[in-house]
């Protein structure tokens, strides 16, 4: 993969950079119609502090974090089938680039679309535009929710239907499929095996008003070979309630609304979930933010009040202590074992402008106040135990699309 | 980082045209679409992709044209910046295409003369040949 992204990203880059100031590529014959575009940004960030690391941000200035360049090629085989790739190269080493999504679009007729194979998972607003920073107009979107614990792509169908009036306009999308991947929160790479994901998100929209409720559930195992081990431990000495509070296979569900409305002047936002997962390993989340800003064109101001919550089942601890020092190593791994599973309780205030000096591009600058609750991970990489959850973030982009 | 810079701003065009408060646009089709009346809704459901409307063909104007600042205005509601960040979310998302733009105002006007399900806007008092209609004015809202 590596080898892979080394040759995608010079590449990617001079592609998006070159292709930005142009309307996206056509070409078409009788037979076949072939569209590129693409997006990418440029972003670099310093956190203010030396004792933790924030989206791998720290106290040096860096560009590698999130910067990114993306191609996607729509080609349209016949009348209402068309294929879509989207090759994407990231700047960060831990991330994975290649190939972010692929798959056929089979237009049923205008209100009916089905799509079937990669895909980002419809979670949130923006879940399927993550990578794309134009289509949005904080640097980052609230961590909160976007970069939870929640899987970012899937394989499986996908169905949306449209409807609506002069007044009225709305869509319901269900999806189905699974996923097999591995993604990052802080320095944690996870890696479970999510079965079974489907979910059903209804749209609505009235004038400038939107709302969504979006309801989502999968069968996971959280795949932690260390949890296993100690679990069957735990069976294997008698202890089976206790081992079965850490099995990690169990359902998830997330459940997720919003409100937004835009209007010529000002906007306002707001996208609220709730987690729970069966497995104890899994936390059970609640996470939220407002938004809210003014358009000036061609700037926009705005200002972002982010929260999360993360709590996990309470540890079923049934060995007894003080019986025999093996009991007593026991007792004591299992509450290690729940102690060490992290917790994402953040707060945080965002504060940004966004200037779109062309048609296909912006310029971005974010400064973010984050206050992690009491001595919980927060989405920080901890470097230095003494570091107190507090950190500010500075940010500056450039986004584009082609 | 400087021939990043410099190509940036070899790059950059002006995005805002502004609108004169008392400018404003119609909408043109065909005069052999069955079409005679749209409503502001209608139109903007229809540019914005949100609900389709017997099979139309929706063709915009470039970013920079000030009639497109105009229909921005008077028919979107939205800044051009937020009609952007919405059409790059839904052609990223697979969800929806950005309509096709013409290339001018003579350039919509022989697209829609050629094609019987294609709409468009122009000024208000642009000239407009015999075969095509209005089914929409900003004016008369």
């Amino acid at each position: 993969m590596k080898m892979l992204k080394k040759h995608l990203s010079p590449f990617l880059l001079a592609a998006s950079a070159a292709c930005c100031s142009a309307p996206s590529v056509t070409w078409a014959n009788s037979d076949s119609d072939f569209q590129i575009s693409g997006f990418g940004r440029l972003v670099a960030g310093y956190l203010d502090t030396g004792d933790a690391a924030y989206l791998d941000y720290s106290d040096k200035v860096t560009f590698d974090s999130q910067s990114l360049a993306a191609l996607q090629v729509d080609w349209q085989v016949i009348d209402k089938v068309s294929v879509t790739a989207q090759l994407l190269a990231h700047s960060n080493d831990a991330k994975d680039s290649g190939i972010e999504w692929l798959y056929l679009t089979y237009h049923i007729n205008d209100d009916w679309q089905l799509r079937v194979g990669k895909q980002r998972t419809p979670f949130f607003n923006y879940s399927d535009v993550r990578n794309v920073g134009f289509a949005y107009h904080w640097i980052n979107l609230p961590q909160q929710l976007y970069n939870g614990v929640l899987f970012p792509t899937y394989e499986g169908i996908n169905l949306n239907y449209r409807f609506g009036n002069d007044e009225i306009q709305g869509s319901v999308e269900t999806y189905w499929g699974s996923y097999n991947d591995s993604y990052e929160i802080a320095e944690t790479q996870i890696k479970p095996d999510v079965s079974n994901l489907h979910g059903i998100i209804g749209r609505l929209q009235r004038q400038n008003l939107r709302f969504s409720l979006a309801f989502h559930r999968g069968d996971i195992d959280v795949a932690l070979d260390e949890l296993t081990a100690f679990s069957n431990i735990l069976r294997s000495a008698g202890y089976g309630v206790s081992a079965d509070s850490l099995s990690p296979v169990g359902k998830v569900e997330v459940l997720t609304t919003s409100l937004g409305y835009h209007s010529f002047d000002y906007f306002a936002e707001a996208e609220i979930m709730k987690l729970a997962g069966e497995p104890t390993a899994f936390p059970d989340m609640i996470g939220g933010y407002i938004s809210a800003g003014i358009y000036s064109p061609p700037m926009t101001y705005h200002v972002t009040l982010a929260s999360s919550s993360v709590t996990y089942d309470k540890p079923v601890n049934e060995i007894p202590l003080g019986l025999s020092p093996e009991l007593d190593q026991l007792y004591y791994g299992y509450d290690s074992v729940y102690q060490r599973f992290k917790r994402d309780s953040l707060n945080s205030l965002a504060v940004g402008v966004r200037y779109d000096f062309s048609a296909n591009f912006a310029l971005k600058a974010d400064v973010s106040l984050l206050r992690g609750q009491g001595k919980q991970r927060a989405f920080f990489e901890v470097k230095n135990e003494q570091f107190d959850n507090t950190a500010t973030l500075y940010q500056l982009a450039v986004e584009w699309v082609f | 980082m400087k021939r990043l810079l410099l190509l940036t701003l070899l790059l950059i065009q002006p995005l805002m045209t502004e609108a004169k408060s008392d400018d404003h646009i119609m909408v043109i089709i065909n005069k052999s679409s069955d079409i005679e009346q749209l409503s502001k809704s209608q139109v903007k459901n229809i540019f914005m992709g949100t609900v389709s409307v017997d099979n139309i063909v929706p063709l915009g104007l470039p970013p920079g044209e000030v009639a497109r600042s105009i229909f921005n205005v008077r028919v979107i509601g939205l800044t051009e910046s937020r009609i952007r960040s919405y059409w790059a979310q839904m052609r990223f998302s697979g969800r929806l295409k950005e309509p096709d733009n013409a290339s001018g105002i003579d350039d919509l006007i022989i697209n829609i003369r050629s094609a019987s399900n294609t709409i468009g806007y122009v000024p208000e008092n642009t000239p407009l040949p015999d075969d095509i209609k209005v089914v929409f004015r900003s004016s008369e809202q």
